[in-house]
């Protein structure tokens, strides 16, 4: 309840107009466009009634209120009695008088015009809103709307129900088992659907379609997860085994749901059955990523020192200590000045079946004020399968951008189980970050600048606990010179050290008090 | 001429101008035969913001007055074209260095606008730390979707081709959303 009030709170804060992201002081807020009252008709499925509208230069608006109460859905004040949440079936909508976008779950979505507050003296007054947001609220429930201004008749018809072919795959990897639901005939309109949990499966309930029996079902039992995969035409039901739960997205283009299940005790430590069995519990292998290297310098610092060479310094030491320090085989993605892909550094890393994964850079900014180490694990905006994927499915190629991998019609599937590997170790990067950047602030004095989320690519599709160190500023001419100093570099190095030494001896006490 | 012919010639001289005064003060122009030319329209301006990228590593806002453009991309590729000539205001830095320019902005149907970026030579972009190449992407990014009409998400393509990574570190092979945690409060 407290997570939906701060869920509405930063949409209404998104949303509040003006657009410009960060309104400046002493700038006079937009005048609200000047509108003219009238009274047209709604006509839902043949049947009449009186309704308001407000016109504005863009275009017509109409209210809210009667619309929900015709259609259904719940209309109130928004938190602090700023703006208002629409209410349907499985979804909130957000909306702010004078505010051309409005919110719908995690979505911003653009409107033709902005809703206006718009009480004219002889009606209830209320939100007016462009017919678009009326399309895509009631849209999905299969409602159509057509306005026409010479008639002043605004008609709402109700489409028939589709029968939607269904397609399930399903896919085990690294303990998930992924399933896909995919709608190919969907595409212009997404089914409307309601989630049900239950303690041994979910379901997926059809709001305004049915199904058709799908070609095939993947075979019951075959999967540790996912015990059967049932369809009927009004919804589909994933049988679950003993301690499996399930995550949901959504993809788009065309529209799937995906299912991403795995077993609850896996989370703390995962059972052996699901591990592939060359990777036993603990930490074993460490992969060390120099970054940068051959013709990518990365950054450059004032005197001329490229980040591409102390990376690589940096890490071979980082090897040396490890190794002497820890039971653990260190490997580095690059042992020389040599270009290397991002995504080979982190495909050569669950090659090497690394129970760790540490990128080692140096940073720069703008001017040379910004000093001190920072340590990033990926951020939920890469890492969350819905918007990873979402914006995968939306990655078509531009014009004149050539031919992309998006031709491949594997590749978003791959893109999201490559995502998933990441995503699935999430809370252990962030531990390992916090060591990391804990060690790096109380013994080298420097700035904490945090542990952060970025959408940084080496990071995307390590399946293992994975960080990227920032060790300090190139751009800053104070923390450039302490960089080239040996002794400053090996105080770094253990700070790395006693970092993964705290998290592999935290990792083994978890697993000695669970057993 | 007689002094009687001279006066009369006077009289109607001075009767003339006298009309001609009342004809033109009447409605401050000259009257002409046809219907009155429209007086010269006023151009349309709007106010466009701008994300610069400035110390301590955040972005800061910069609003213009620019004309109106005649269609979206025209519009979209005049703002980021402003961005990529550099902010007006001290301590504030362009994004990218002077000779990138930009090529078109284009958003296509599903909301992502792709900004088509050249640069001398065909360059690769600029070797950069995490911190600037964050500044230098999101400043692009940040400022289309403040501006944009249709868009949610942006492409950065560079040279026409869309980069995997920036820099070296953002991951920049899928449409970016804006990052409102880099916007400074106070510029």
């Amino acid at each position: 309840m407290r997570a939906r009030g701060f869920a509405l709170l930063a949409a209404l804060i998104l949303l509040r107009p003006p657009r410009p992201l960060l309104a400046q002081e002493g700038t006079p807020p937009p005048e609200a466009p000047p509108l003219t009252h009238g009274v047209a008709q709604l006509v839902v499925d043949g049947e009449v009634s009186s309704l308001p509208i407000a016109i504005t230069p863009q275009g017509t608006l109409f209210p809210l209120a009667p619309v929900a109460e015709k259609l259904g859905g719940g209309l109130a004040a928004g938190p602090l009695r700023q703006g208002w949440v629409l209410q349907l079936p499985g979804r909130e909508l957000v909306l702010v008088a004078g505010s051309s976008s409005f919110t719908d779950g995690e979505q911003i979505v653009a409107l033709s015009q902005a809703p206006a507050d718009a009480a004219a003296p002889d009606s209830p007054g209320g939100l007016f809103v462009p017919i678009d947001l009326l399309q895509a609220a009631w849209g999905d429930l299969g409602y159509g709307f057509t306005w026409l201004p010479e008639e002043l008749r605004l008609m709402v018809e109700r489409r028939q129900l589709r029968s939607l072919q269904i397609e399930v795959d399903l896919v085990h990897l690294q303990g998930v088992t992924t399933v896909v639901l995919q709608f190919p005939e969907a595409e212009s309109q997404a089914p409307q659907y309601r989630l049900r949990t239950r303690r041994d499966a979910v379901e997926v309930e059809l709001a305004g379609d049915r199904l058709l029996p799908p070609a095939r079902l993947p075979p019951p039992g075959a999967d540790p997860l996912v015990e059967g995969v049932e369809v009927t035409p009004e919804r589909v039901r994933l049988l679950l085994a003993p301690d499996a739960a399930a995550e949901s997205y959504v993809l788009r283009n065309p529209f799937r749901l995906v299912f991403d299940v795995y077993r609850r005790s896996a989370q703390a430590s995962p059972p052996a059955e699901v591990r592939t069995p060359e990777r036993q519990p603990g930490i074993r292998t460490i992969v060390l990523d120099p970054g940068h290297g051959g013709t990518e310098t990365g950054a450059i610092g004032a005197s001329g020192t490229a980040e591409k060479d102390l990376t690589l310094v940096l890490a071979q030491a980082l090897k040396r200590r490890l190794e002497a320090r820890l039971p653990v085989r260190v490997v580095l993605t690059r042992d020389e000045d040599a270009d290397l892909p991002l995504d080979t550094r982190t495909a050569l890393a669950n090659q090497f079946k690394g129970d760790l994964f540490v990128s080692l850079h140096l940073n720069s900014s703008i001017g040379d004020g910004a000093h001190g180490a920072e340590t990033y694990f990926l951020s939920m905006q890469a890492s969350d399968a819905a918007a990873a994927s979402a914006a995968a499915a939306e990655n078509a190629p531009a014009p004149g951008a050539g031919e992309g991998p998006e031709e491949d019609p594997l590749y978003d599937l791959q893109l999201i189980l490559w995502d998933l590997a990441q995503s699935h170790h999430l809370a252990e990067s962030q531990r390992l970050a916090g060591l990391i950047q804990e060690e790096l602030n109380t013994t080298l004095s420097l700035r904490d600048r945090g542990v952060r989320q970025a959408p940084f690519r080496v990071l995307m599709g390590a399946a293992m606990p994975a960080v990227l160190v920032e060790l300090g500023f190139l751009s800053n001419s104070q923390e450039e010179a302490r960089l080239q100093d040996p002794a400053y570099r090996a105080e770094l190095v253990e700070a790395l050290v006693r970092a993964v030494t705290r998290y592999r001896a935290q990792g083994e006490t978890a697993r000695s008090d669970a057993r | 001429m007689s002094r009687r012919a001279a006066a009369l010639v006077l009289v109607a001289v001075a009767a003339a101008g006298a009309a001609a005064l009342f004809w033109l003060r009447r409605d401050g122009r000259p009257q002409a035969s046809g219907p009155p030319p429209a007086a010269p329209a006023r151009q349309a301006t709007e106010t466009i913001v701008l994300y610069f990228p400035g110390e301590p590593g955040l972005l800061y806002a910069e609003r213009r007055e620019v004309p109106e453009a005649a269609s979206e991309p025209a519009r979209l590729k005049a703002i980021v074209a402003a961005l990529l000539a550099g902010p007006q205001r001290s301590g504030l830095e362009a994004p990218l260095p002077a000779g990138v320019e930009v090529a078109g902005v284009f958003v296509a149907p599903n909301e992502v606008a792709y900004v088509d970026l050249r640069s001398p030579d065909g360059a690769p972009p600029p070797a950069a730390g995490s911190t600037r190449e964050r500044l230098i992407v999101y400043s692009l990014v940040n400022t289309v979707l403040s501006n944009a009409r249709e868009a949610r998400r942006v492409v950065v393509l560079w040279n026409g081709v869309q980069p995997g990574a920036f820099a070296g570190h953002l991951d920049t092979s899928r449409p970016l959303a804006a990052a409102t945690e880099l916007l400074a409060e106070r510029p």
